[in-house]
């Protein structure tokens, strides 16, 4: 893949496509309705990726971006490597005292929450280090979705473990 | 190798600069240029000295601008926040020569180390908090397991929080434009490898 994108440098356009491709689903969608929940939020994030990957007339596009993407996806998150970094979690909470919090939205899917939430709730029975918290109604791009409910649970995990 | 404060300047070119200021709606860096063993990075220190130090890790293809509001509510909560980019997003930079390299869960760490090395002869913060969206979650994992070998100068981070971490990744057959794509694509070179980042690319907002 990487010696197409250097031989064919056009062909990059398809790495900033798929990223985009991919962020349809990384916003909320109500079950019932199938809208997106935060669609104001998901709509300026969309703005902006369209003017990094250059598909917005008369500006460039980020001069770095879709090859870093390409490079991360290649060596860091390809699904080979997934189960590696699980394990990797459960050494260190095996290994170390430091206390782990995974806030999760349950209607992430782009790290799919219903396929396997229960994996990680068992990690939460299995280390004292470990806990879960599910965020009603928010997907994966939390962040942008609604950044008050992490700060909230971030300042709570904080707070409580850090006194 | 020693680590150096740098300018935006003798970060990139001036064609560089103008384009991803332009990405930005003209916002210029709004934080500082570290010269570190794989590059350059832009990071970030919002309420220094206020209180423990929680660093912000964010996910493929955003920068810390993800993190702004987040950021704002954990310094009024009492925390100092330093936020900073990966190499190639936002306005950090690789250093080497080519625009594709292997950039692996060593290179975040190392990228990480770098920063806090920095940060702590600076300011004399040390993390008390990683807090990593996405990608960033694998980097807060990945640190920590390094940080606890022995030999280690640098002791583990006491918490971590993940936000949905990038350890699962959605079941595809084949993104769209593979759909379309892969015919051609495949008299080009078709490999195991190749089939999965390229399916993985689907899954690349992570």
């Amino acid at each position: 893949m990487t010696l197409l994108m250097k031989t064919f440098p056009f062909a990059r356009v398809l790495i900033g496509d798929s990223y985009m491709e991919a962020g349809e689903i990384a916003f909320a969608k109500d079950p019932e309705s199938k809208m997106t929940i935060y669609a104001a939020e998901e709509q300026k994030k969309k703005d902006r990726d369209l003017v990094l990957f250059g598909k917005v007339k008369g500006k460039k596009k980020h001069p770095f971006l879709a090859e870093a993407i390409l490079n991360i996806n290649s060596h860091t998150l390809r699904d080979d490597l997934l189960k590696g970094h699980r394990e990797l979690l459960t050494k260190v909470l095996k290994k170390t005292k430091s206390e782990i919090l995974w806030i999760w939205g349950n209607l992430d899917a782009t790290v799919p929450f219903e396929d396997n939430i229960e994996e990680v709730k068992n990690w939460e029975e299995d280390f004292d280090n470990f806990e879960v918290s599910v965020q009603d109604r928010l997907g994966h791009e939390s962040p942008y979705e609604n950044p008050k409910i992490l700060s909230g649970a971030c300042v709570s995990f904080l707070t409580r473990t850090l006194s | 190798m020693s680590l150096q404060s740098v300018t935006a300047t003798e970060v990139f070119t001036q064609e560089e600069l103008a384009t991803i200021t332009a990405c930005w709606d003209e916002s210029k860096p709004q934080g500082k240029f570290l010269k570190d063993r794989h590059g350059f990075t832009h990071y970030r220190l919002d309420g220094s000295g206020q209180g423990p130090m929680v660093v912000l890790c964010h996910g493929l293809g955003t920068s810390m601008e993800a993190f702004e509001k987040i950021s704002e509510d954990l310094v009024n909560s009492g925390y100092s926040v330093l936020k900073y980019d990966y190499y190639g997003h936002g306005y950090s930079k690789y250093g080497g020569k080519h625009l594709f390299f292997a950039y692996n869960s060593d290179m975040f760490v190392d990228q990480l180390d770098d920063l806090l090395d920095h940060i702590e002869k600076e300011e004399g913060a040390k993390p008390a908090a990683i807090c990593g969206h996405s990608t960033g979650g694998i980097v807060c994992v990945a640190a920590n397991d390094r940080w606890s070998k022995e030999g280690s100068k640098r002791g583990i981070v006491p918490k971590l929080i993940l936000i949905s971490p990038a350890f699962y990744a959605k079941k595809v057959s084949c993104p769209r434009f593979a759909q379309l794509k892969l015919i051609g694509f495949s008299i080009w070179k078709k490999s195991d490898v190749d089939l999965i980042v390229f399916n993985n690319l689907h899954s690349s907002h992570l």
